[in-house]
């Protein structure tokens, strides 16, 4: 029994081994690209009776190292669902960090017109162990040229500390109402070798399928010379927050009342991140003034301080995500009119809440320490 | 996977002269110039003889190149470019193995008949057809008091239907597993398509000309290329093409074949030489003061060597090195055939975007460090890319004259009319492999100069 007794103090001692070494066991490293949500399909003609059609979308790569020479596989089908041709292509790029999108653009031609659908049959990616190169973007803006095709055009610069040679601009294009990838476009800087500090243009044009102005668009810079383990992701956003959701407390305030007032400020995954949001606030017929909103758990607050009685407050919030793209909502303004004390409610919802929270601990303790106080 | 060939642009030297951006540029653009300015390559083939009746009116030359620059207003006045039916095409070249490095072609794509930033050959073969407007601060900064001036161009009222089929110039031809790629014949075939389908429609009343600078080492053996080529011939579009600037290695392609107008290079003695040096012309004398800055011109603004005419011309007449010859064993079963020489050493124009040059689109505000309103640079560029838009100018001409001349009546007036070249070799002071100085340009017979170099005056005429 004693051995018995021994070894399972062992077993003990050794569990606990590895449940406290465990932090320090490397952990396997996850590789994982998935497609995103957001694809499309596009038919264009080419010119008189030649016709083209596009598929658009991103993947992401949601694990732990940057993988390359990702390839999506398109099947298209017709009326039936039958397949018609199947194509793969590499995603426009090339390195892909953990977290980070790619775009991916697969053509076809169909001057018959008989595709009607797509579907994706193939994924696949290497993990590689390519190193970012520090590019920034300077500057970026899009624009449509006379001939009704979208441009991309901008500066690059090399920050690093060695050259970087055909730098790369991908931009990829958005619909702005369901965010869904409609155009691609990709080319290189007018330098083909940057020096360190060095800046270069760019004007890069979608091809295929004529992109319209309202679209958004992300633009992504990256250097051929991750081949020897040097890399970019260099991001523009072109997309502004989303203020989502806006709710103030209390909705109808008395002359004694502040009103908090929180906004919801989201940001695509692929975009930026909110950067500040102000309230914009005025009192009846005075100028709007401003209140800078603080984060508290994902959420923006700011507080209106208590106004005279009868006046009509109204107010809208403004966003800015770090490449400055700026929301505002809504259009009208809000507003809410400041009620005479004794018609306003006794208490707020969360004041009311407070006090039935208090009440249940009350109740609790005394519960616990009945028999002690009886 | 289909056979491509990735093309090769005809300009082999490019050298930054000078570059220019100006706010006063805007203020007489195309409203008012007080002088307009003809150019040495002009003189060489007698433009300043050609009866003026006959300017290009009413003829549209689809320039196949790069598309033109989103700048091209700086340039150009608005009635020149047909924009109506600019367009562009493009192939887009995909990795297929990553070990093999098996690259295959996804569809010809549409695109814009507007070039990026880095892409201005195209800008600069269709200033040489219909002229450019011309303005250099630094001229001014060098105390030289030259106002702002339009450049002549060969067929001034020329229509340039601008079509790109070639990506990024500067760029190889593929890039990375995404891909991107320089251009293709089936790009090319394309727009040779597009340009027959306005001729035979919405131009039907009207003469066409493809205008090719553009040239690869190899034909399309598909064919695609060639038949594309007959089509527009048989609709009745006239189609003009680089010899390729590979010199002794053979032409290139679409410009060797025997059906197109090829056009190979010539230069001229005097190019860079200063008028009135005690040695004068006879004497090696490079001039590095203002005539350098405005060499290319040929006015009384500042001395300038007239170009002599024919017969005396032939002695200043060299065929450039690059200048594409006839090799019948360049590519077996496809023969060769060079028809005429134009200038095309050195040919001053548009150039913005040149590495070097971050040139942002003037309609985009604070954009890049050039932020001046309307930025342009200008370079001069040798290849016979320069030399092919020379013939279709002046075939443009011939047509407004007479429109029913069709593609072998065209070559055979331009042919019968053109100076012959002899066989020989000059030096010459020039910008070649080892920089500036002294080179000597060797060539032999009909295989280097094919009938010779044009002469507008007597084409025209003769048309």
């Amino acid at each position: 029994m004693k051995a018995v007794g021994k070894l399972l103090i062992l077993c003990i001692i050794l569990f606990l081994a590895l449940i406290l070494s465990y932090p320090i066991i490397p952990s396997r490293a996850e590789t994982t690209v998935i497609f995103l949500g957001n694809h499309s399909m596009i038919r264009a003609p080419v010119y008189g009776l030649l016709s083209n059609v596009y598929v658009f979308g991103e993947v992401q790569n949601v694990g732990d190292v940057p993988v390359n020479l990702t390839r999506v596989t398109v099947t298209f089908l017709d009326g039936q669902g039958f397949p018609i041709d199947s194509i793969s292509r590499y995603t426009k790029l090339n390195v892909i960090l953990p977290g980070k999108t790619a775009p991916f653009e697969i053509a076809i031609q169909d001057s018959d017109e008989r595709i009607v659908d797509y579907s994706f049959s193939e994924l696949t990616f290497v993990a590689t162990t390519a190193k970012p190169i520090k590019l920034e973007l300077l500057s970026c803006n899009s624009y449509l040229d006379s001939g009704g095709w979208m441009h991309v055009g901008g500066t690059v610069k090399n920050i690093a500390d060695r050259n970087a040679t055909y730098v790369k601009l991908i931009a990829t294009f958005y619909n702005t109402t369901n965010g869904k990838v409609i155009g691609v476009a990709t080319d290189y800087a007018n330098e083909i070798e940057l020096e360190a500090n060095q800046t270069s243009g760019f004007d890069i044009q979608v091809s295929g399928v004529k992109v319209p102005a309202t679209a958004s668009s992300v633009v992504v810079a990256e250097s051929l010379e991750f081949l020897s383990e040097m890399h970019s992701t260099v991001l523009v956003d072109r997309t502004p927050p989303d203020i989502v959701l806006v709710a103030w407390n209390p909705q109808t305030p008395n002359s004694t009342q502040q009103v908090k007032v929180n906004a919801t400020v989201v940001e695509p995954s692929y975009a930026s991140g909110v950067k500040n949001v102000t309230l914009w606030y005025k009192v009846n017929d005075a100028p709007f003034q401003s209140i800078s909103m603080q984060k508290q758990n994902e959420q923006w607050t700011a507080v209106i301080a208590p106004q005279n009685e009868g006046v009509t407050v109204q107010f809208f919030i403004e966003a800015f995500d770090k490449e400055q793209n700026k929301a505002v909502h809504p259009s009208p303004p809000y507003y809410y009119t400041v009620v005479n004390k004794s018609t306003a409610p006794p208490f707020s919802p969360e004041i009311s809440i407070a006090l039935l929270v208090i009440i249940v601990i009350v109740a609790g303790v005394l519960i616990k320490y009945r028999k002690k106080l009886f | 996977m289909k056979k491509a060939i990735l093309v090769l642009i005809s300009a082999i030297l490019v050298l930054t002269l000078v570059s220019s951006s100006n706010a006063a540029w805007q203020r007489f653009k195309g409203v008012y110039v007080d002088f307009s300015y003809p150019t040495w390559d002009s003189d060489m083939i007698n433009i300043e003889n050609v009866d003026w009746q006959y300017t290009g009116e009413d003829v549209y030359v689809a320039v196949l190149d790069t598309g033109i620059t989103p700048n091209w207003r700086d340039y150009f006045d608005k009635e020149r470019i047909a924009t109506e039916y600019g367009m562009g095409f493009w192939q887009p070249a995909h990795m297929v193995d990553p070990v093999t490095e098996e690259i295959e072609f996804g569809p010809v794509t549409p695109c814009s008949y507007i070039g990026s930033t880095g892409t201005c050959h195209g800008t600069h073969v269709a200033s040489t057809i219909i002229g450019y407007y011309y303005q250099e601060p630094y001229d001014w900064a060098y105390g030289l008091g030259l106002p702002p001036i339009y450049v002549d161009g060969i067929a001034p009222d020329v229509k340039i239907i601008p079509v790109k089929i070639l990506h990024d110039y500067h760029f190889p031809g593929y890039t990375g597993p995404a891909g991107v790629v320089f251009g293709t014949d089936w790009a090319i075939a394309a727009g040779i398509d597009y340009v027959t389908s306005l001729k035979l429609g919405p131009l039907h009343d009207n003469p066409v000309i493809i205008s090719m600078s553009i040239g690869g080492p190899e034909p399309d053996t598909t064919g695609v290329l060639e038949q594309s080529i007959d089509n527009a011939i048989a609709a009745g579009v006239i189609v003009v093409a680089a010899a390729g600037n590979d010199g002794l290695e053979g032409m290139d392609w679409p410009g060797a074949y025997p059906q197109v107008i090829s056009v190979g290079s010539t230069g001229w003695r005097y190019e860079w030489w200063w008028p009135g040096d005690p040695d004068g012309p006879d004497g090696p004398y490079y001039a590095f003061g203002y005539r350098y800055r405005l060499w290319w011109l040929q006015s009384g603004y500042y001395p300038y060597i007239d170009v002599a005419e024919a017969p005396d011309l032939t002695d200043d007449v060299y065929v450039s090195d690059f200048s594409g010859r006839e090799n019948q064993n360049r590519f077996p079963g496809y023969p060769q055939e060079l028809d005429v020489l134009a200038p095309g050493s050195w040919v001053r124009g548009p150039y913005p975007g040149l590495p070097g040059y971050s040139h942002i689109p003037w309609w985009s505000p604070n954009w890049g460090w050039l932020n001046a309103p309307i930025p342009g640079n200008f370079y001069y560029v040798g290849g016979t890319s320069m030399a092919t838009p020379h013939v279709s100018a002046v075939a443009a001409r011939m047509l407004e004259k007479n429109p029913t001349l069709n593609q072998f009546a065209v070559e055979a007036i331009l042919e019968s009319t053109a100076l012959p070249i002899p066989p020989g070799s000059m030096t010459i002071y020039d910008a070649g492999a080892f920089g500036w100085g002294w080179y000597t340009y060797d060539w032999g017979g009909s295989e280097a100069t094919g009938y010779g170099l044009i002469q507008a005056d007597e084409a025209v005429d003769a048309a």
